[in-house]
């Protein structure tokens, strides 16, 4: 495991490689909607807003080359939704990828689930390098039957590598609201999916039913208040899973209590702020993403306006508080207005959870550094793209006021991913995915 | 309404933000934060709006929001509702009487939309056709500020979005619906809420008053037209 955190003081960052289109005209088919690396790192896959999901490989030749290990390159597309319509409610069930989630591997081919609003699909992505050849009449030498002298058998010759791609499980049906997470256990065989009023546990060989394992939903929906936002199970006890509100509250459910987890085992919310209350507090409160921590120690959540580090067994108030764009906090009522304040950020770990990290507003991410508590902000924007260029982290003065013209809206960084065991991350703007690895190597 | 994203001019937002508005941020080195092409920010002292006009403000965004993009997502919609609610409970712990049928009206509209939207079981669940008429004797009684009774006029309401709207044009022609670019009752209603950003730069009571009686009269004209069998599209487009 490469810890670079443990050996400098200080990580800079390098830019590695930017894929998409380069014009600034954005076909909205090709918003990245979901970015997820593997439990190994090799590969790295994209969703988008079209159903399609491009899966990155990264070059096994230049691994051992410092400078070189982070290059992805393409390794399969493919499409996995498609826009459905739904007649009795005549809405259209977009094709968009929610969240993609890989599998461990068990065996030479990769598996990984990927979601869009209603359905789940459990993809299969296989190699061929080897194909049989010397069939009798196939492509043998003898035009037909009639012909045929003697009988060979086919033997297998190598071809061009062939990645393919295929759906071995549709989970479908089992969801009324939009699904907004998927998450897969670690006894590698079942997996949740959360939509805004209920969570269901599913088994992966099993697509005709799923249990529910959490129901929000009021008797009356006049007196809905909350919804579910974020679902994730615990990185190491298949038992426990958590999941994030629209007020802030995160809910600590232990399947073994009881088959229906709606009696949460613990509770997390922290005290609310007299002094900063406004009319958009709860809003702002919302959380966008909940993610434990490799070890699953801790936990960490993203709202609107920060990042909270909370010891699962701790849930009065989080351990750590990293504030990502405070100075969005004065102009919370532009933000509203042009619906920006329901955008949500996701957030992720590092390797060996020192530091997390986020994305923002202007194609901007932060980063933060649990152990050395600095942070950063980091900017993925197509002027900083010579290769190996460090990156020069942004000044961005607090405590001033800052306009609304300054912050663009519509350059905003939702999705990021950090490689589970080295300094290489993935960095989504809207139409394009910024690879940047760790100089010091 | 304008898209996700699009920012508005400084003029409309200007009496309408919070806060006092702000020279752009100065960064030192690195001008990544820079002030984009569009209106600077005005010279010499703005007076901070009161609470009451930032209330109104939120509150108009909020109804505006609530009509136009429900179907967005349940989670929006909840967000937006419960901020009305927040709103609605300062403003009648103020004694301010802003609440107004129309309000209410828009909150079950919102909340049966979703309903309807989301969770085509709970319309399964309720006998449709025995709560419209029982219900409509009573709307004009019903409480202006209780929002627990979501009538079926509500549902005709939404209901409504459905239909090509031949009265209410003229109840709404002479309100500015530049803004608005649909032809339908949705930007109908959308505009009737457009009022309220003007009256946030007017006077608010005054116009407030000429909304809420144009908008008595779209409450008759809309029983009416309940009575005339909506509840039929209604029961086919929601169960």
């Amino acid at each position: 495991m490469a810890e670079a955190g443990e050996k400098s003081s200080e990580m800079e960052w390098c830019f590695s490689q930017v894929k998409g289109a380069i014009d600034d005209e954005v076909a909205e088919a090709d918003l990245i909607s979901a970015v997820e690396f593997n439990y190994t790192g090799e590969l790295l896959a994209t969703g988008d807003k079209g159903g399609r999901i491009v899966i990155f490989q990264q070059n096994p030749e230049n691994k051992s080359q410092p400078q070189c290990h982070a290059e992805y390159n393409v390794y399969s597309t493919f499409q996995s939704h498609e826009p459905e319509f739904d007649y009795l409610k005549s809405l259209e069930i977009e094709e968009k990828i929610n969240k993609i989630r890989w599998l461990p591997k068990k065996n030479a081919a990769h598996f990984l689930l990927s979601t869009n609003d209603k359905t789940i699909k459990l993809w299969k992505i296989s190699e061929r390098n080897k194909r049989p050849e010397g069939y009798n009449l196939r492509n043998g030498p003898y035009k037909d039957f009639t012909s045929i002298a003697s009988l060979q058998v086919p033997v297998f010759k190598p071809m061009d590598l062939m990645v393919e791609a295929s759906p071995r499980r549709v989970f479908a049906n089992a969801h009324k609201y939009h699904i907004n997470s998927i998450s897969v256990n670690s006894d590698n065989e079942t997996y949740l999916s959360a939509d805004d009023l209920r969570i269901n546990l599913w088994h992966l060989e099993i697509t005709g039913q799923s249990f529910n394992i959490v129901d929000i939903k009021p008797a009356n929906m006049e007196d809905l208040t909350e919804v579910i936002t974020a679902a994730e199970f615990h990185p190491n006890q298949c038992h426990t899973l958590v999941y994030g509100s629209s007020k802030g509250i995160i809910r600590l459910c232990d399947m073994r209590a009881a088959a229906l987890c709606d009696k949460h085992a613990k509770i997390f919310e922290e005290p609310e702020d007299r002094n900063s209350r406004s009319f958009f507090s709860e809003i702002i409160s919302s959380i966008s993403d909940v993610k434990f921590s490799h070890s699953g120690r801790y936990m960490m959540t993203r709202d609107y306006l920060s990042v909270k580090i909370w010891d699962i067994n701790m849930g009065t108030r989080p351990i750590e508080t990293f504030q990502v764009n405070e100075y969005l906090r004065s102009n919370l009522c532009s933000l509203y207005d042009n619906d920006c304040i329901f955008d949500k950020f996701e957030c992720c770990w590092s390797g060996n959870d020192r530091v997390v990290m986020t994305g923002s507003y202007n194609n901007f991410f932060r980063m933060f550094d649990r152990g050395f508590r600095r942070d950063v902000t980091l900017e993925a924007s197509r002027e900083n793209c010579k290769p190996q260029s460090v990156l020069k982290p942004c000044k961005v003065s607090i405590g001033l006021e800052i306009s609304i013209d300054s912050v663009d809206c519509n350059k905003k960084i939702l999705h990021t991913a950090w490689h589970p065991l080295d300094n290489i991350i993935a960095v989504a703007t809207t139409n394009n995915l910024f690879i940047f690895q760790d100089k010091l190597k | 309404m304008l898209g996700r994203g699009v920012k508005r001019k400084w003029s409309c937002l200007e009496e309408e933000l919070e806060d006092l508005p702000a020279a752009p941020c100065v960064t030192e080195g690195k001008p990544h934060l820079n002030v984009s092409d569009g209106s600077s920010p005005p010279e010499g002292p703005v007076v901070a709006p009161s609470k009451s006009q930032q209330r109104q403000v939120v509150l108009g965004l909020c109804l505006e929001k609530l009509q136009t993009g429900v179907e967005l997502s349940l989670r929006r919609s909840v967000l937006l509702i419960n901020t009305l609610r927040q709103l609605q409970e300062e403003m009648r712990s103020d004694g301010e009487d802003v609440c107004s049928h129309r309000e209410s009206c828009l909150l079950r509209d919102s909340m049966k939309e979703d309903m309807a939207v989301t969770c085509p079981d709970c319309t399964e669940e309720d006998d449709i056709d025995s709560l419209l008429l029982p219900e409509l004797s009573n709307q004009e009684e019903a409480s202006l500020n209780d929002p627990k009774t979501f009538t079926a006029f509500s549902d005709a309401v939404s209901a409504m979005g459905y239909l090509s709207d031949l009265a209410l044009d003229d109840i709404f022609e002479d309100i500015d619906t530049s803004m608005y670019e649909s032809s339908d009752l949705s930007s109908a209603w959308a505009s009737g809420v457009g009022l309220w950003d003007e009256d946030v730069k007017v006077k608010q009571q005054g116009a407030l008053q000429s909304c809420i009686s144009d908008l008595n009269e779209l409450d008759h004209i809309m029983e009416i037209l309940v009575k005339r069998g909506v509840q039929t599209v209604f029961t086919k487009k929601w169960t």
